[in-house]
């Protein structure tokens, strides 16, 4: 089964082809196989950009409790004095 | 002696450096050699410079966003500062991919142009990394002097040697001011660093006996006019229409994206970092509402393409100061980072549109009116972004200024917002007007528009790509500019409370 980032990026590598042979005055299914690689492009980013989501979701959970907890306990004596 | 850790993080900065230095030293050699034409060799040190980008970015991408204070904490490397090399590496990028095919052409014979992108790039990064008041200045410095010489670089042309004497002479003094308002803030103080300068304003700010006199206002008002002078917001923004038209259409691109990046991760930075008083609140204020207004009106009367361009710069900076609207809030800073963000993107395509007419004869808004005719994909593409710059919705631009106007509700600027909405339906007055000269006017003569190259094709259709489906998929924006403005006030130290997303 194949899934919905692989598909939409799939199509969005797809469409990207197509605009720059159209921009570029050319026929749009000119050298299919650049298609098909700009289709595993960009299914590949989109898988990508998908896991970096998850990660970075974690990652922001993570440091919004590290900075909540820090919040809660700053007392003004605990700032370093440097001067 | 740096760790292992501190070289790390500077890998793209010495990389920038070292392929600066080698294209400088092969175009010596091969500009010595008089047989040899001069455009094949720009179009390859072109293509060397966009892939030390590209493998800068790598560089960046791979890194670990960890906290590094590298050589005596002069340099900050977190996850704020990451995200923006990112950003600032992919706008410069997007530029070079615009030259690569124009080294064959007549408009940029000189190598030194890639050479000084690089070497300007370099400046910034180390900027958005500075977390000392004199590394601060030093990488704008370098910045800004690779600046001068790309405003002169078309050397046999009035207008380009009056943009880069223009600049020189004005940059002179708005560097003079900044420094001033740097040793100012030193001579009161005695530190140069961010964070002692950060612990001495929360010190005086909590009411705790200041033993110094203190940061004086007057100093950080300085630097706030450095940083908003070279941002051209108004009213320090005379110098930007004359420089910019004067400029190869290239330097313009690379002048209106680049340097913005740098210059607002800067100034979060040092706002958020050192000055938490808001004694510079109501000068950004003013700054952002005179640049909305500026911008809408004055771009209304231009009938040149860059001198159009320029003002609706000037309109979008009068924006993205929206976003310091309620001091450096949670809301503020992640508002101006999706705000810069959806700009890189608007301000790359319009000026890889640009940059495809331009062999064409396209100086002026009229000449626009027959791509309307004789290039529909081409006319569709300019419509699109026309449309998003005026904020139309489902548009990226709809996006950025719906959160930057919810960010200074959410910290009580009414007015800003207010005003921003009224400046946002004005300007679409003179958006659309470009759309309808393309589709309703008739051409003055016809011509027959040129054929894009591979690298401008691909980089409109990214662009066009982020404009169209940002608004429809926007996780990933909040979500980096929340890491982005968390890691931020993370390393402040002021703590912070709530966020948009």
């Amino acid at each position: 089964m194949v899934s919905t980032p692989t598909v939409a990026g799939a199509v969005l590598g797809l469409a990207i082809q197509l605009y720059c042979n159209g921009m570029r005055k050319l026929p749009l299914m000119r050298h299919p196989w650049e298609h098909v690689l700009f289709m595993g492009i960009g299914a590949y980013a989109i898988n990508e950009l998908v896991a970096w989501e998850y990660r970075t979701e974690a990652a922001l959970e993570k440091k919004k409790a590290e900075l909540l907890r820090i919040n809660k306990n700053r007392p003004v004596e605990s700032l370093p004095r440097i001067f | 002696m740096l760790d292992r850790a501190e070289l790390l993080g500077l890998f793209p900065e010495i990389l920038l450096w070292d392929t600066t230095l080698i294209l400088l030293v092969l175009g010596m050699m091969v500009a010595r050699t008089p047989a040899r034409p001069a455009a094949p060799f720009v179009r390859t040190v072109a293509w060397l410079g966009l892939h030390c980008v590209l493998l800068a970015i790598v560089l960046v991408g791979v890194g670990i966003p960890i906290t590094i204070n590298s050589i005596h904490d002069i340099l900050l490397t977190d996850s704020f500062t990451h995200c923006c090399d990112i950003f600032l590496l992919v706008g410069t990028a997007g530029t070079i991919m615009l030259i690569v095919d124009h080294g064959g052409r007549d408009t940029l014979r000189a190598f030194e142009t890639i050479v000084l992108i690089l070497l300007s790039t370099s400046g910034m990064l180390v900027l958005i990394s500075a977390s000392d008041l004199l590394i601060m200045f030093i990488a704008m410095e370098l910045q800004t002097l690779c600046f001068y010489v790309l405003a002169a670089s078309k050397r046999d042309s009035e207008c380009s040697t009056e943009a880069g004497l223009k600049y020189f002479l004005l940059g002179a003094f708005s560097s003079g001011l900044f420094l001033f308002g740097c040793s100012m803030v030193y001579g009161s103080t005695g530190v140069t660093n961010f964070e002692e300068l950060g612990i001495l304003a929360l010190t005086r700010s909590w009411g705790v006996p200041d033993p110094s006199t203190g940061i004086p206002i007057i100093g950080i008002l300085c630097i706030v006019v450095g940083f908003l002078f070279k941002i051209t917001a108004v009213p320090f923004h005379m110098w930007a229409p004359d420089v910019y038209e004067g400029s190869l259409t290239l330097v313009t691109a690379f002048f209106s994206i680049a340097p913005k990046i740098a210059i607002f991760a800067n100034m979060v930075r040092v706002l958020n970092h050192c000055f938490h008083d808001h004694d510079w609140q109501s000068l950004l204020f003013f700054a952002s509402i005179g640049s909305m207004i500026l911008g809408t009106v004055a771009a209304m009367a231009q009938q040149k393409v860059k001198r159009f361009v320029v003002y609706s710069s000037i309109g979008h900076v009068g924006y993205l100061c929206i976003g310091f609207a309620g001091g450096t809030t949670m809301e503020g800073i992640q508002s101006l980072l999706i705000g810069l963000l959806i700009y890189l993107f608007m301000t790359v395509n319009v000026f890889g549109l640009f940059c495809a007419v331009r062999p064409v004869r396209s100086q002026y808004l009229g000449d626009l009116g027959v791509f309307g005719k004789l290039h529909p994909l081409f006319a569709i593409t300019f419509s699109l972004t026309m449309f998003s710059y005026a904020g139309i919705p489902p548009l990226a631009g709809f996006c950025s200024k719906f959160y930057l106007f919810f960010g200074a509700i959410r910290c009580g600027a009414d007015v800003l917002a207010g005003l921003g909405v009224v400046t946002s339906v004005i300007s679409c007055f003179y958006y659309l007007r470009l759309v309808k000269l393309m589709y309703f006017d008739l051409p003055g003569e016809y011509m027959i528009p040129p054929r894009l190259d591979r690298d401008n094709s691909i980089v409109l259709a990214i662009t066009v790509a982020c404009i169209t489906l940002m608004f429809l998929y926007t996780s990933p924006l909040f979500l980096v500019t929340h890491y982005m403005a968390m890691g931020l006030f993370a390393e402040s130290g002021v703590g912070f409370s709530g966020s948009v997303a």
